[in-house]
């Protein structure tokens, strides 16, 4: 028997169409010199690094930490929040493996860090400013390949705030619903489902609407086929809102 | 690769809580009944996080055989046993 090396995961496969050009949400573990790190790489970031272990719920930072680090997610689901005077959640972003994340790399807001949860299993490696300067002299070729990352990510906010701009209110929560798809890992399902943790309000938050309005859309692009709700819970049909948002833009 | 004889080392790495980890953990299990060519074992991810990351393992449930990533982020119990080494010992009874 000859074993097949399957590192044919979805998320790497799969190409986004809609906003024109394809495109697909780019990991660290997508850029060549990431994906073929040597033996001696993964032995010298281990060295370099901090290596630590979350379970679902459990915070790895919060606003009172020194925003100092850069953390490599290697395994599972990490969300970062910010809490309101109200006490109430705001879900800034939602990290899957191959994403990089921290203060070091992504800047903080007003000096302050967001606090960051694991959803479910989760591992990383972690780096202060000291760290990773031992890191850029080591590993100078998978620094090179965080550079293009960050750049990537710019890109893709640029193009998403572009989006918004030139998009109307249902269009706008289709792009929001799709990247919460792909957020969470969802990107090679024909149907994915949202579930109720993510609020109208944060959908709204992303997708610069206030609830009402997510609402009022919800409604019409349930009456158009594009998604359905059951309970709490939006199911989105995938093909469907991407090809919506191609006729959209 | 020619496995006559050969002794496989079967690990499956898996998350906590996760429905898909745990049917396809069972799965292998039972498959590996009977098998004295192999050796399973479950092992939890947080439980060898550096293993995890020499490993390159990105998505659970992920299945090492004898060293080696045979495949991340399986999808349910079928698309398992495609990954699995085939029975020579008892092939032909």
């Amino acid at each position: 028997m000859t074993y097949q090396i399957n590192h044919h995961h979805p998320l790497t496969i799969i190409q986004e169409r809609y906003g024109g050009a394809p495109r697909r949400r780019l990991r660290l573990h997508d850029f060549p010199m990431w994906k073929n790190m040597t033996e001696k790489e993964v032995g010298r970031l281990l060295q370099i690094a901090t290596v630590k272990v979350y379970s679902r719920g459990e915070v790895l930072f919060n606003p009172i930490d020194e925003p100092n680090r850069l953390y490599f997610l290697q395994l599972g689901q990490v969300m970062t929040y910010a809490v309101t005077p109200q006490g109430q959640k705001k879900i800034l972003h939602i990290f899957s493996p191959g994403d990089a994340f921290g203060a070091l790399l992504l800047g903080a807001v007003d000096g302050k860090l967001p606090w960051a949860e694991a959803l479910e299993d989760t591992i990383v490696c972690s780096m202060d400013d000291e760290t990773f300067k031992h890191f850029m002299m080591d590993c100078p070729n998978l620094c090179l390949d965080l550079f293009k990352y960050i750049s990537q990510i710019h890109v893709e906010a640029m193009r998403r705030l572009r989006g918004l701009l030139h998009t109307k209110a249902e269009g706008r929560v289709v792009m929001a619903l799709l990247e919460i798809g792909r957020r969470l890992a969802k990107e090679d399902q024909e149907e994915f489902t949202i579930s109720e943790f993510f609020t109208q309000e944060d959908i709204g938050d992303m997708a610069g609407l206030v609830r009402t309005t997510v609402s009022e859309s919800i409604a019409k692009l349930s009456k158009l086929g594009i998604l359905r709700k059951a309970g709490r819970k939006v199911i989105v049909h995938r093909h469907r809102a991407e090809d919506y948002l191609q006729e959209f833009t | 690769m020619n496995n006559t004889n050969l002794h496989h080392r079967i690990n499956l790495f898996v998350s906590t809580d996760d429905s898909i980890s745990e049917e396809v953990a069972e799965s292998l299990i039972a498959w590996g009944e009977g098998r004295s060519d192999c050796t399973i074992e479950i092992i939890p991810v947080l439980s060898r996080p550096e293993q995890v990351i020499r490993l390159q393992i990105f998505y659970t449930p992920a299945l090492v055989i004898n060293g080696t990533l045979i495949a991340g982020g399986i999808s349910s119990p079928s698309d398992l046993s495609q990954f699995l080494p085939a029975d020579t010992e008892n092939a032909g009874q």
